[in-house]
């Protein structure tokens, strides 16, 4: 048999691979010449010819095409290959069986070698003319095949395909309907692509009706693709080169404004969504002459989307679209510009004649996208509205009415600060020339305005603040009557009865820092100042003001003139003897300054010298005066301060200044009473300082001093608990940063803070303490695992025999602590928590389930406690496990153990709520086996007065979960006996928990019991 | 003032949402609650404990439910049942005496969860509902079924809906009802429909606030009295038992003015209660008409006496004390003693008495007048301004031929929430004291019915 | 669709001049900037003796806060207008001033009443019985069963005040209309946006 006939067989019998093997063996046989290429083609004659048989004829076809895409180059010689192109394209004008096989062949035969242009175009003509339309081929892989032709065509003989064009006029509209009635994806993409080069290259003004409506037929696109879609190809992907074409030529616009228009009434939002970017496409790419024949009409469609929103994104996109027509012209021509805007203006005045409405607020964002268009159109547009904007505000008397045309103005210059950001040295003269009309109106506003229209000054504070950051539109007096204006009102503002004016006020004035930060160290500082004497009378803080002053630091053109002026303030009001208050709400003001706002840096670290300007005097100040009674709040702060300078400075810097600092760090040679006050007076300090130092700086035998100090002071009797929590922070501090791993136990003996010593039975409760605290450095430290798994045994078999007090501090070796932190220079185990969870957890469970309802308590305690400060990622796969201890835990009562306080048992329910709340938001189906107690329970937690506010509103806020998140035929039973008993909650005593109470009964309302056909 | 109303017992389980009505059976003790979960519960009024759920017949909450009188039903109880979804039910249930509570209680218990949806959850249970036979539908309401009533003297059926019409049924042979009247003449929903004990005649009371009486005129049904008053919704009409006037006491020694007043209400025959959204609960007497013998030649025009027997006229006789501070759902007239119950959005039962006004008021003239009046004659005047007078005194206050007044008064009865219907109910449980003890049963928004005791 | 709308441009009120408890609250409670800055005491999370455990309100002496007439308006004032994408409090249709509660008339009566005067963006508005509903509904749901919830149309702003006030004071009708599930998404749509 012949290679055609076997061919043949195997694409009867759909075999492709076989099928190729046989093409590709032809092939080889025509390199080696082994077969002449007219043998071939005799060889195919009876069957590329079959009277009846359709689809011989097609694999007949199919054949040759693979056989050519199966040679190499340089087989076939150029009149070889051009016989083949006319014999392909000679039966196709008989036969159009195979056309995709013949595309293909040709494809491959335009592979093997460039073609001439006349060739070019006879390939195409013959397939429109012989082919058209394209989808009376029902087969998408042949339409396919034909594409991809007439793409490379397109692409690659572009003049050829020309001079199609130019030479026979009926041909375009062959070529356009040749394409009509496409429906697939795969062929649309290439198409919309392929139209784009006779939109784009030809002279097609003529046709430009048909070409549009071609492509405009698909619009817009609704197709979806299916879920494993092979192709890859998104509805957006059509979008986008559908939306290309529409916008190819300036042509398309008679056709397409009216057309895109007409479908921006639809009701479906998609459709309006296609349209507005559609339209944004045009604008972006036709002729600013064109879009100038439009340009009213546009605007007479899409302010509709802005004056009455039906979706906000609808506005946002329409709003564009304005912004681009003002653009387009803004280059283009006063005329054009002028005849846009003119309607615009009018309609916006008139708009702002009745404000404040729901149109008036339009007509301010239309202005501001306007404005924020081009410099040109903010010029015109602010020369068009200002004049009558202010017309009115003078002309009423209605504070309402004026707060809406503020807010229309503050758009406008929101707008200008915009516009001059992006266009440096932008002409704002027509702002510039109400400008100041403007900030005296305002200024009066803030100065007069009753103190209750509250929208009113707010408005008017935006506006000054905007103002002033348009560069060039105030004068320097206008300047600095805003500054003064704005600082009363930080200063002032009585706070009493209406809207928190301050707080925008403080920003403005951060934002006028940024823009004139002269002036406002000239004029908004020492009005400051003026405000914080040295000394008060009393006990009273102007908390108000240092706040406000602290909060200007954020600002780094002012940050050193505000700490400098806090120090020296601080300082005064020490020699003075001004009170404690005073004293730490300095102290504090420096805090925040350094921590929330901006003070200098040399690449990327705080400058040093702050340490020797600021923390040093203040810390050796505080340090050496052990005279005055303890101040803890003073030490902790100090602290801070130096840990922010010191901790992110060299080893080098650290290690002189701590080796300076020694000598007032070192404990004196006091009696020791003296040195216990002492001790409590300086740790605070102490814990933060260390947390600053890198690991080498501080060395090993320094270190087990200090442990040993800790030790002893951690251990002895009757510290506040603020002092032995520092003294316990401490330690922990020192065991995970500076304690050598290798000799740890050892250091832990001879600091006598050895775990299984301090837990020996009959262990005072400051030794326990002391362990969690070791235990909690070493696991957070990770490095000395053995010693750790000890320790946390120890601690936990501490649980079977102890009351509820033990099992409490197992929430502290989880409980997150800033100063074991990497900043600190701590080690971090990344898998510490983890670690942790697989050690205890597994442990308490097992005890939970045999223990004696005496003993229970502890253990559901412990373990809420570990969990409360576990990522949810670490015990979701436990879930099934937990649940059920966790339920057991919303049972506990504080009657249940008398010896639990009240505070520490809610802490204990709380965590196990936020955990059921993590659970019922990502893995519901776990509790689902649990529903009738989990909601039986979550009902009983909403019970005051056995339960706080706090637990009540969590366990209300997990209860709204429920029907959210649990199958519906689960939860409908309970829904009537739920919406009942929260009636109750309805009526708690605390406004927040109704506010829960309301909304979780809300969810269970909206549970459709179903059952109801609809009338 | 002491009150006499003492809690006895709640039916349990209670439904977990609002329940609007509960009928008392006209001879077994059992009670039927129509509740807005599309069900009606029946309870036991000997142990007060549930003893099946009729379900599954309506789309939306049942408002109202009412039981066929014993006469014609022939060992077999019939429940109507009136739903927000415009239709009516017909259920049967023979009686085999296994309708007394014998202690299903903790069973009941397990249900409550599923509020009694319809069709029990287990075996026992199932067959337990199948007793109730659901016999047939009625349709022909717009809108929403607010109240329906058996007539006592007749296989008549009364339904009354938003849709401002009242229905007349006639019951007929295999579950058939054939639609008699359909009555339009109300201005807005019909909130409740009652029979008159003793004659064909209905009274109906509306969101147009009047109250109508309707009567068959030859064969047709219509309007035949307009009784209108209230300045609110009318929420519940009641008439009085049929020898309502005895609950005054012995008819001896009783001075003139008193025996005109009973020989006038034995001419009216029972009279009409109804409370109102204007928080009124007002008594409505039938003014009687003289028959007088006719002499043979005026018989040739029957027409204008048909015409003027039909229409009949009504007057506000009194006005209860006011107890209520918000709208008044229900009132109760209790068929045995006379006294009035009454219930509604505040939460409070009120028990009123009617007695012969100790003062004596000014007699004669109401002699005189009734004299002339027994002479015959144009008498309807006369008649109108004596009853005016006895009007004037007789709303509680001094001077009028018997005053009401408040006997018992009950706050927060179904805790915070609304108490849509009370209604006297023979005493059943154990611990009935005398024969013709009677009890309240009262209905609530928090879908609990309770049953109180009152002593005097 | 536009065009049927009974006011298509209604005055919108700014959001910031709505009454709420922040602005009311006496500002002596307002937490410090500082507050944030004073110390923490981790190592005391167990919470047996650290100031913030305690200072987390022991159940016992919680004071009680009253509902008030400011509570019910942020149940109803965030309620959305059935034809404007705009909140019955910005649209001025519910107001604080016109929202009484009325403390129980007896000692022994636990029932108290609000009274809620709704104020329709026109007088002619053809909804005004759909959100007197919605704001019904609402407080029923919202609110502890011992209110009475009375919605009225505020005197002299709708043509139709009678015929709706006696509707939404007919608790058969209201009861009924809940059931009627067509109503039920009307009003639900209007209350999703109350959080």
């Amino acid at each position: 048999m012949s290679d055609v006939q076997l061919y043949l067989l195997e694409a009867n019998a759909n075999n492709k691979t076989g099928a190729l093997e046989i093409a590709a063996r032809t092939a080889t046989k025509l390199q080696q010449r082994t077969l002449k290429l007219i043998d071939l083609v005799t060889s195919l004659e009876p069957h590329i010819n079959d009277k009846d048989n359709g689809s011989i004829r097609a694999n007949s076809v199919a054949y040759l095409a693979d056989v050519i895409a199966a040679l190499p180059l340089k087989v076939l010689s150029m009149q070889e290959r051009r016989l083949l192109c006319d014999f392909i394209l000679g039966r196709l004008e008989g036969d159009t069986e195979g056309v995709g096989a013949s595309a293909r062949a040709l494809l491959a035969l335009e592979a093997l070698g460039k073609w001439d242009s006349s060739t070019a175009q006879k390939v195409l003509r013959t397939f429109v003319n012989n082919t058209h339309p394209l989808r009376q081929f029902k087969l998408q892989t042949e339409r396919y095949a034909v594409v991809q032709l007439i793409d490379l065509l397109l692409a690659k003989y572009r003049d050829a395909m020309r001079e199609l064009h130019d030479e026979d006029h009926e041909f375009m509209s062959g070529f356009i309907s040749y394409w009509e009635g496409e429906k697939d994806p795969r062929n649309l993409m290439i198409i919309f692509s392929l139209l784009q080069v006779p939109m784009t290259e030809w002279d097609v003004h003529a046709h430009a009706q048909d070409l549009f409506d071609s492509v405009f037929n698909y619009f817009p696109i609704t197709f979806k693709p299916p879920p494993d879609d092979p192709y890859g190809i998104t509805s957006q992907d059509l979008k986008n080169r559908l939306r290309d074409c529409i916008a190819a030529i300036s042509d398309f616009a008679p056709y397409a404004f009216p057309q895109l228009l007409d479908k921006l009434d639809s009701t479906s939002m998609n459709t309006k969504r296609d349209v507005l970017q559609a339209l944004q496409a045009c604008i972006a790419d036709y002729e600013a002459k064109t879009i100038n024949l439009y340009s009213v009409t546009l605007w007479d469609a899409l302010k509709f989307e802005v004056l009455n929103v039906q979706e906000e994104d609808l506005a946002e996109e329409a709003l564009k679209a304005l912004a681009l027509i003002a653009a387009k012209f803004s280059d283009y021509g006063e005329g054009p510009l002028n005849a846009y805007l003119r309607p615009v203006i009018k309609e916006c005045n008139e708009h702002l004649e009745d404000a404040p409405t729901k149109q008036s607020e339009a007509a301010g964002r239309i202005l501001h996208a306007l404005v924020g268009s081009a410099p040109q159109a903010a010029d015109k547009v602010s020369k068009g509205i200002l004049p009558v904007l202010f017309a009115l505000y003078n002309g009423s008397e209605s504070i309402t009415k004026r707060r809406g045309l503020l807010e229309a103005l503050n758009q406008i210059t929101a707008a200008h600060v915009k516009l001059t950001e992006q266009h440096p040295g932008t002409d704002c003269r027509a702002l510039q020339t109400f400008a100041g009309d403007a900030v005296d109106a305002m200024i009066r506003a803030l100065i007069s305005a009753p103190k209750s229209e509250v929208s009113f000054r707010m408005a008017s504070l935006t506006g000054v603040a905007q103002l002033v950051s348009v560069p060039g539109v105030l004068s320097d007096k206008q300047i600095d009557q805003a500054v003064d204006t704005v600082t009363n009102l930080v200063l002032h503002e009585q706070l009493q009865g209406h809207g928190d004016i301050r707080t925008p006020a403080i920003q403005a004035l951060s934002s006028m820092a940024l823009n004139v930060p002269q002036t406002v160290r000239d004029r908004s500082v020492p009005a400051f100042m003026v405000e914080l004497p040295d000394v008060l009378e009393g006990n009273s803080v102007p908390a108000a003001v240092l706040e406000a002053f602290a909060q200007l630091a954020s600002e780094r053109q002012i940050f050193e003139t505000v700490v400098l002026r806090l120090k020296n303030k601080l300082r005064s009001a020490r020699h003075q003897a001004a009170s404690r208050a005073y004293q730490r709400a300095l102290l504090f003001a420096i805090l925040y300054a350094f921590t929330f706002g901006s003070p200098a840096r040399d690449d990327g670290v705080i400058r040093s010298a702050y340490y020797a300007d600021y923390a040093e005097p203040l810390a050796s100040d505080f340090v050496k005066d052990v005279s005055s009674e303890t101040d803890l709040v003073a030490a902790d702060v100090v602290g801070r301060i130096s840990n922010i300078i010191l901790r992110s400075q060299s080893v080098h810097f650290q290690s002189t200044m701590y080796h300076k600092n020694l000598e007032w760090l070192s404990p004196g040679e006091d009696a020791a009473d003296t040195a216990k006050q002492r001790a409590e007076h300086v740790t605070p300090f102490l814990l933060y300082y260390y947390a600053a130092m890198r690991p080498g700086v501080v060395d090993a035998a320094e270190v087990v001093g200090l442990l040993k100090q800790q030790a002893v002071s951690a251990l002895s009797v009757g510290n506040s608990s603020q002092a032995s929590a520092t003294t316990l922070r401490l330690v922990s501090l020192l065991v995970n940063k500076f304690a050598n791993p290798k000799t740890m136990q050892a250091i832990l003996a001879e600091t006598g803070l050895e775990v299984d010593t301090l837990t020996r039975d009959g262990s005072s409760p400051q030794a326990v303490q002391a362990a969690f605290a070791v235990t909690k450095g070493l696991l957070v430290q990770g490095k000395s695992g053995a010693l750790t798994t000890r320790y946390l045994q120890s601690l936990l078999s501490l649980l079977s025999t102890s009351d509820s007090t033990t099992a409490h501090h197992f929430t502290t070796l989880l409980v997150p602590d800033e100063i074991l932190s990497k900043e600190n220079h701590c080690l971090i185990s990344g898998l510490y928590k983890q670690k942790l969870f697989n050690q205890a957890i597994p442990l308490l469970t097992a005890a939970i389930r045999t223990a004696t309802p005496l003993q229970k308590p502890a253990y559901l305690i412990a373990l809420s406690g570990l969990l409360r400060h576990l990522p949810y990622s670490i015990l979701s796969p436990s879930l099934a496990t937990l649940t059920p201890p966790l339920l057991q835990t919303l049972d506990l009562t504080s009657t249940s153990d008398i010896t639990s306080p009240a505070a520490a048992d809610q802490a204990v329910k709380t965590s196990a709520l936020i955990i059921f709340e993590s659970a019922l938001m990502h893995d519901p189906s776990l509790l689902a086996e649990h529903t009738s107690s989990l909601v039986t329970r979550l009902l009983n937690s909403t019970a005051s007065p056995t339960n706080g506010a706090s637990v009540r509103a969590k366990a209300l806020q997990c209860l709204a979960l429920v029907p959210r998140q649990l199958k519906r035929e689960a939860v409908v039973p309970y829904r009537r006996q739920v919406v009942r008993r929260l009636l109750a909650c309805l009526d708690d005593g605390r406004r927040s928990v109704r506010g829960e109470a309301v909304r979780c009964r809300t969810a269970w309302l909206g549970l459709d019991e179903g059952g109801e056909e609809e009338d | 003032m002491p009150t006499h109303l003492t809690h006895l017992a709640t039916c349990s389980p209670a439904c977990t949402t609002r329940t609007w009505l509960s009928a008392p059976h006209p001879h077994l003790p059992i009670l039927a609650t129509a509740c807005s979960d599309k069900t009606v519960r029946i309870y036991s009024l000997r142990d007060f404990r549930q003893l099946s759920t009729i379900g599954g017949g309506h789309k939306r909450s049942i408002r109202s439910c009412a039981w066929k009188g014993s006469t014609g039903s022939k060992g077999e109880s019939v429940l109507a049942t009136g739903s927000f979804d415009a239709s009516a039910g017909i259920w049967r249930r023979w009686e085999d005496g296994r309708v007394s509570g014998d202690g299903r209680g903790e069973r009941e218990g397990e249900r409550d969860f599923t509020g009694g949806l319809a069709g029990g959850e287990n075996g026992a249970e199932e067959e337990e509902e199948d007793e109730w036979r659901f016999a047939v539908i009625l349709d022909g309401h717009d809108s929403e079924i607010k109240s329906l009533a058996f007539a006592p003297t007749a296989p008549l059926l009364a339904t009354c809906s938003r849709d401002k019409s009242v229905w007349i049924w006639e019951e007929l042979e295999g579950d058939n009802f054939e639609t008699v009247a359909v009555l339009q003449e109300h201005g807005g929903d019909v909130k409740c429909v009652a029979w008159h004990p003793s004659e064909e005649v209905l009274a109906s009371g509306s969101y147009d606030d009047d109250v109508r009486l309707w009567r068959e005129d030859v064969d047709d049904w219509a309007c035949c009295a307009l009784l209108s008053g209230h300045e609110g919704t009318v929420w519940w009409v009641e008439f009085e038992g049929a020898d309502g006037i005895y609950a005054l006491g012995s008819q001896e020694e009783l001075n003139e003015e008193q025996r005109v007043y009973v020989d006038a209400r034995l001419k009216a025959g029972p009279r009409l209660i109804s409370c109102s959204d204007d928080m009124t609960i007002r008594i409505w007497r039938r003014v009687p008409k003289e028959k007088p013998e006719l002499p043979a030649g005026q018989i040739k025009t029957p027409s204008i006496w048909k015409n003027r027997d039909f229409e009949e006229e009504w007057v506000e006789e009194a006005r209860l004390p006011q107890a209520h501070e918000r709208p008044v759902y229900c009132v109760s007239w209790s068929r045995k003693t006379g006294r009035v119950a009454s219930t509604g959005s505040d939460g409070k039962i009120v028990v009123y008495e009617e007695k012969w006004s100790r003062a004596a008021g000014v007699a004669n003239g109401d002699g005189d007048g009734d004299v002339a009046m027994s002479g015959g004659g144009d008498a309807g005047p006369d008649m109108e301004d004596i009853t005016a007078k006895k009007l004037k005194g007789s709303d509680g206050h001094k001077g009028g031929v018997t005053e009401w007044s408040v006997v018992a008064e009950l706050e927060n009865t179904h805790d915070v929430f609304e108490v849509n219907h009370v209604i006297w109910a023979p005493r059943a449980d154990k611990g009935k004291r005398i024969e013709d003890e009677e009890v309240l049963v009262s209905t609530g928004d928090d879908g609990e019915v309770k049953i109180w005791t009152f002593d005097t | 669709m536009e065009a049927d709308k009974d006011n298509v441009n209604p005055t919108i009120i700014n959001p910031s001049d709505l009454p709420s408890r922040r602005r009311s609250a006496p500002t002596a409670k307002r937490a410090g900037l500082f507050d944030a800055l004073a110390p923490a005491y981790p190592s005391l999370a167990d919470g047996l003796s650290s100031p913030e455990a305690s200072s987390s309100e022991p159940s016992s002496d919680e004071e009680p806060e009253e509902i008030d007439e400011q509570e019910v308006y942020d149940l109803i004032s965030t309620i959305s207008d059935p034809e404007h994408p705009l909140s019955l409090g910005s649209l001025g249709v519910v107001k604080l001033e016109d929202i009484a509660i009325l403390p129980p008339t007896s000692a022994r009566s636990r029932i108290s009443t609000v009274t809620v005067l709704v104020t329709p963006t026109t007088s002619a508005c053809s909804l005004t019985t759909v959100i007197g509903l919605g704001v019904k509904v609402r407080l029923v749901n919202a609110l502890p069963p011992r209110f009475r919830v009375d919605v009225r149309i505020k005197p002299g702003t709708s043509s139709t005040a009678g015929e709706v006030n006696k509707q939404l004071g007919d608790k058969e009708r209201v009861a009924a209309a809940m059931e009627n599930k067509s109503l039920v998404n009307v009003v639900n749509n209007m209350l999703a946006t109350c959080e």
